[in-house]
Parts: structure tokens; sequence; C-alpha cells
């Protein structure tokens, strides 16, 4: 139970977030027609009459209102760590333009002759499912309507109880259909004690990070799934942890050796897979997650990854991907096309409270900084935009997929995950394939009032420590797009993809089949190309040999200076590069076809 | 070894091997349950839960 003063206290933290800090109050104010600021000075005014569950309500439903999943109230202790399920997953499909909803997974033991994958469910506690799904929706944070329903399906079954108030019924009657026969089976909700498994960052812990854009309830419920439905992935995570890290996951036995040629040093956060599809074999990947504490390792495996598979196609599955660290996501553009890659921008809102974040870390934000001073005089209401890390940051490895790439995004794909999927469309490094009409539209770089305390620890700083271990995160840098679409907000618009593909039901229980050969389609409609360097003598006059394939056009650069241009005349050509004038070299060769910049490659001397 | 007797053999081995495969399914299913359970760390009714932490 919270006493007066806390509550008191909860609620002047969450209005000086809210006024001084978060970046789209004007946005939601105007798209969602919400003001949370009157509403939490009524509750401030009656929260001592209030009982502890309609206080925290209140404070969760004026939150859920901004429809945004980054800015979020935790719930204290004991809430705070426990995660509410029933013993199996729904999705949907569609029959024509008709959802249906199936049952997909069942927790071992929960299973019988007829409750199983396949089982169509028809209502919820007696509510037409359609409708039950609608009303679960509406109390979700999604910032469109399609990722409110995606949010809401997913919390029908699993409930984190750090940012959703528990399910008011204490069972769930499901009605189900198994061929033509009907029938009910009672499920009483269930709790645990989550954590998080494998080697993922705690989601809410994660906030305490500077460059976070992550929809932490998602990533929650993502490794509730797993804990629930994929003991097999448990078990593989906790044997890479013993192949690679010895020292804490203690010595691996010979016989639970993990082959790394199929399965992804970060198993939490990559699978692949060669697929066959009626249009060829190429290559998969799925991104469950960039909620990762070393971007350098993450793009470092997937690079390992792309190189096991197909060279002439890769799907890239970023469905339900809740987001992470804001750098794997960004950085990881730069592997899959030859473009330089520019970063998108990030803007504070501008306050007397987001100027003096800036002053007491200068070294951090000084490029914030001045723009904020300036407004007194401007008037702007944002601060001017500035990348997370300096462009190079985000160019320093290069191409190192050159074949075509079709993304696949769903309206569960939120902020890091809308950051990459908005990367992909401004830089045209290939088709969007999406199971919904957008992406689920979170634009910003999450904080949690952790940090802010920790940036403003002073005695006169706007932010206390919380009581029963409560926190906040907000939304506190907004983000825009690049390139055709430069200047554009991802929140509450998302990525449109290129393409839509209706998830059918072989797709729920036969592992994406259909959305897999849709891919492939798409895929072999698009160009091949490949751009392949190899140092032939590295003496003092060094040559390299390169294999090409649909390109007709060389550009040689040496350390960044532009070398040679050459015509490409057959598929092996020898390059004899100047003697060396400084070490180390680098060799970047650029692959042409016709005006197209269409591959790059590089290579150390 | 009478034909009848034979016969009776020939059923007793096809009926074991199902009920062999039955048993094993159901242990598989008891061990991957168990397997879950260890992976949550145990879990336990909402409502208990609930009462327990002062929610009712």
């Amino acid at each position: 139970m919270l006493s007066a003063a806390e509550r008191q206290l909860l609620v002047d933290q969450a209005l000086a977030l809210i006024e001084h800090v978060y970046v789209h109050l004007p946005l939601k104010r105007a798209m969602h027609a919400v003001d949370p600021l009157q509403r939490l000075r009524l509750l401030k005014r009656h929260a001592a009459s209030l009982s502890d569950p309609a206080f925290h309500a209140e404070l969760i439903s004026i939150f859920t209102r901004l429809r945004d999943l980054h800015t979020t109230y935790v719930l204290p202790e004991p809430l705070r760590t426990r995660t509410a399920y029933l013993p199996f997953r729904m999705e949907e499909y569609f029959e024509g333009e008709t959802p249906r909803y199936i049952v997909t997974e069942v927790k071992a033991g929960s299973e019988d002759a007829s409750f199983k994958p396949g089982a169509l469910v028809t209502h919820w506690n007696g509510i037409p499912i359609q409708r039950a799904v609608e009303i679960n929706a509406d109390r979700e944070a999604g910032s469109n309507p399609e990722a409110r329903y995606a949010q809401g399906l997913a919390a029908m079954t699993i409930r984190p109880l750090a940012m959703s108030l528990p399910p008011d019924e204490e069972w769930v009657v499901v009605t189900y259909r198994v061929g033509w026969r009907v029938r009910e089976r009672r499920f009483d909700w269930q709790v645990f004690e989550s954590g998080p498994p494998g080697d993922s960052p705690d989601p809410l812990a994660a906030a305490n990070g500077l460059l976070l854009g992550l929809d932490a309830k998602a990533e929650l419920e993502r490794q509730a799934r797993k804990l629930l439905f994929a003991p097999d992935a448990v078990r593989i995570a906790r044997q890479v942890k013993q192949q690679t890290d010895p020292v804490q996951g203690g010595a691996p036995k010979a016989a639970e050796a993990v082959d790394f040629s199929v399965v992804s040093k970060l198993p939490d956060v990559f699978t692949f897979r060669k697929v066959t599809t009626p249009f060829g074999q190429f290559g998969y990947v799925r991104i469950h997650t960039f909620n990762v504490s070393d971007d350098t390792l993450f793009v470092e495996e997937f690079i390992r990854i792309a190189g096991l598979l197909p060279q002439n196609g890769l799907i890239l599955d970023v469905r339900g991907n809740g987001g992470g660290n804001i750098l794997a996501g960004e950085r990881l553009l730069q592997v899959l096309t030859p473009l330089p890659v520019d970063p998108e921008r990030f803007y504070f809102i501008n306050s007397p409270l987001t100027l003096r974040i800036c002053e007491a870390k200068p070294a951090w934000f000084a490029d914030w900084r001045e723009s904020i001073a300036q407004a007194v005089e401007t008037g702007a209401p944002f601060s001017h935009g500035f990348s997370l890390r300096p462009v190079e940051s985000y160019n320093d490895i290069g191409q190192k997929y050159q074949g075509p790439v079709v993304l696949v995004i769903d309206a569960r794909c939120y902020s890091t995950t809308d950051i990459f999927s908005a990367g992909f469309q401004d830089h045209e490094i290939g088709r969007i394939l999406g199971t919904s009409g957008a992406t689920g539209a979170g634009g910003a770089n999450v904080w949690s009032h952790g940090l802010l305390l920790t940036l403003l620890p002073s005695a006169d700083s706007p932010f206390k420590p919380l009581p029963g271990n409560a926190s906040f995160s907000v939304a506190v840098r907004r983000c825009t797009r690049v390139g055709k679409r430069s200047g554009a907000l991802i929140e509450d618009l998302g990525v449109i993809p290129d393409a839509i593909h209706r998830t059918t039901r072989r797709d729920v229980l036969s592992g994406s089949i259909d959305l897999i050969n849709r891919a492939g389609e798409i895929l072999a409609a698009m160009p091949v190309q490949a751009l392949a360097a190899e140092v032939q003598n590295t003496g003092a006059t060094p040559s390299i040999e390169v294999t090409t394939k649909n390109i007709d056009r060389l550009d040689v650069l040496l350390n960044t200076r532009p070398f040679q241009s050459l015509d490409v005349l057959a598929d092996a050509t020898s390059i004899d590069l100047p003697p060396l004038v400084a070490s180390p070299t680098t060799v970047e060769l650029r692959g042409f076809r016709g005006d197209c910049w269409v591959a790059s490659t590089r290579v150390h001397l | 070894m009478t034909g009848k007797k034979m016969a009776a053999k020939h059923t007793t081995s096809e009926t074991a091997a199902p009920k062999r495969k039955a048993k094993q399914a159901t242990r598989s299913i008891s061990d991957r349950a168990a397997e879950v359970e260890a992976n949550l760390g145990g879990s336990e009714p909402l409502k208990d839960f609930l009462r327990r932490a002062g929610w009712y």
C-alpha cells in the first residue's frame, strides 16, 4: 500500500516529466485530444481518497491515453516483477477479409485432446472474440489503431503487471471449435516472477541507458512467451552461454556443443535458416529484438550470419520486435547498403528543464544545448536535430550483404525497429512487406525516471526517488526521417510497407510459409549483384583480384580518396595499386550498374 | 507353438509398442512441463498473488 505522501510524490514526478521533458506532448494533444496534465492535477487532488488499485489504474490510464508505448508508468513492487498469463497463445489470421483467432501455442502440460494448436477461438467469457480483442485493445497504448489492436491481442493471454493492471477476471472461459465440434474450457490466470532469460538486458532497467528505443512491455511479453512456450530455445540459449562464456556459463559438455552454423551466438536476438520457396532458395533472418547492450557485437553477429546464407536474396523479418538499442538498429543499415548511411535526427522539446539537463552533461548534449538556449528568442518548440553519434559511427563497417533484401514488418514493430525500418526505406535498401498497414509508430529515444535522477542528482533537482521501485519512462528525444522523407515524423505515423500480406492459417501454424513465399516472389523480381575483392600481393606494389556480378563499372578509392574508375569487361578483374604510402590502407570498391551505385566492399592492406 | 498361442503373442507385441510409445510421450510431456515450470521459477494462481499483495 502506498501512503498519501507517496502517491503525491508519484503524481508530482509524473507532472514534471510530462510538462517539462515529454517531447511528444504537443503532438499527442493534437493527435489524440488528450490533456494528461489536467488529469494528473485532478488525480493529485483526489489521490488520498482512492484505493490502491484505483490510484494505479488512473495513473496507468493517464499514460495509456497518450498512446505512446515509450511513456509509461511502471508499478511498484510486488507487481513490477510479475507477469500474469494464460497457458496458451492466440494469434490472428485472415480468411479473405475475415479475421480468425487461433490457438498457436500451448504451455506444456496444459494441452488436451482438443485444446491444442489449431483450435479456433470463437468466444472469450461469452463475448465474440473479435469484440473481446477490441475491448482489450482500447486499454492499450499503441500509437495507431492497428498497433493498439495488436497490443490488445497480445495482452489477451500475457500481461506484464509492471505496466498493465491485473486482469479483472480471475479466470477465462474460452469457447473454441475443432472441426465442427464446439467446446469450452476454463483457464485460471496464473502469475510468475519475471526475469530476462538469456543475455537480454532487463527491459525495465534498460531505459537507464541513454540510447534506448524500446517498448519495454512488448519485450517483457516476448521474454515471457519464450519461457512459456519455447523451452528448447531457453535450453539452447543456456548452452550457447556455456560455450561462449565458460566463466559464467560453466564448461560445456561435449554432447551439448552448439553448431554455430545453424544457431546464433546471440540466440535470444537472431534465428536464421535457408528457406526454399517456389521462387528460389533465399536466406531468412529473424531479428527478435534490438535489446542488446553491445551494438558492435550485434552487428558483427549479423554479418557472420548473413555470410552463412545464400547471397542471392535475404528475408529480414522484424515482426514483433519491440526495439532496443538505437545504435544497433541504425548501425546495422550500413551492412545492407552501398550508400553512406544518414542517421535520423533527434530533438528535445525546448524547456528550462531540458536546457538544464543538457547543461548538466555538456559532453553528451553539447549539440542540442545551444538551440534550446536560443529558444527564449526564437520561440522554437523543439531543439535542432542531431544524430545520436557522429555520422562516421554509422558507416565504419560498410556493406557486407550485397544481394537484394526484403524487410518484413508488422504493427508490433516499435521504436528502434521503427527507426531501422524507416532507415531501410529512406536509404532504398530493398522492399518492405507488411502483415499490417504500418509499423507500431514509436519515434523517439526513451529515458527512465532513474536516468533523469542520475543526470540531475542535486538536492534542488525536480526529480526525486520513487517509492517501492516504481518508475516512469518518457520519450525525451523525438526523431525524424531522412532522404526523400526528410523531416517526417515516425511517431504515430510509422513506416508504410510497399506491399501487404494478410497472415494465413498456414503462416501461424506452419512457420510463416505463405509469408516467406510472398517475400521470395518479391526477391526473385529484384536484381542480384555481387562484388568481392581479394588481396593478391601485399608487397610494395599490391594488387587485388575483384570478382563481380551484374556490375558494369568500378570506382576504386584508397583511404577514401579516388584512385581509379574502370569499366568492367569480365566477371574477374585485376587491379594494380600504387606503392603504398600509408599504413594501414583501406581499399574501397564501388560497383555501378548504369548510373546506379549497387554494391560496395572494402579490403584492408 | 499353436496357432492360437502365436496369434496371442503377435497381438501382445503389436499392442505393447503403442503402449510404450504412449508412456514415453506422457513422460516426455511431463518432463517438458516440469522444464517450463523450472524456467518460470514456479507459478501460482493470480488471485492468490493479488490477495497476498493486498490488491483485494
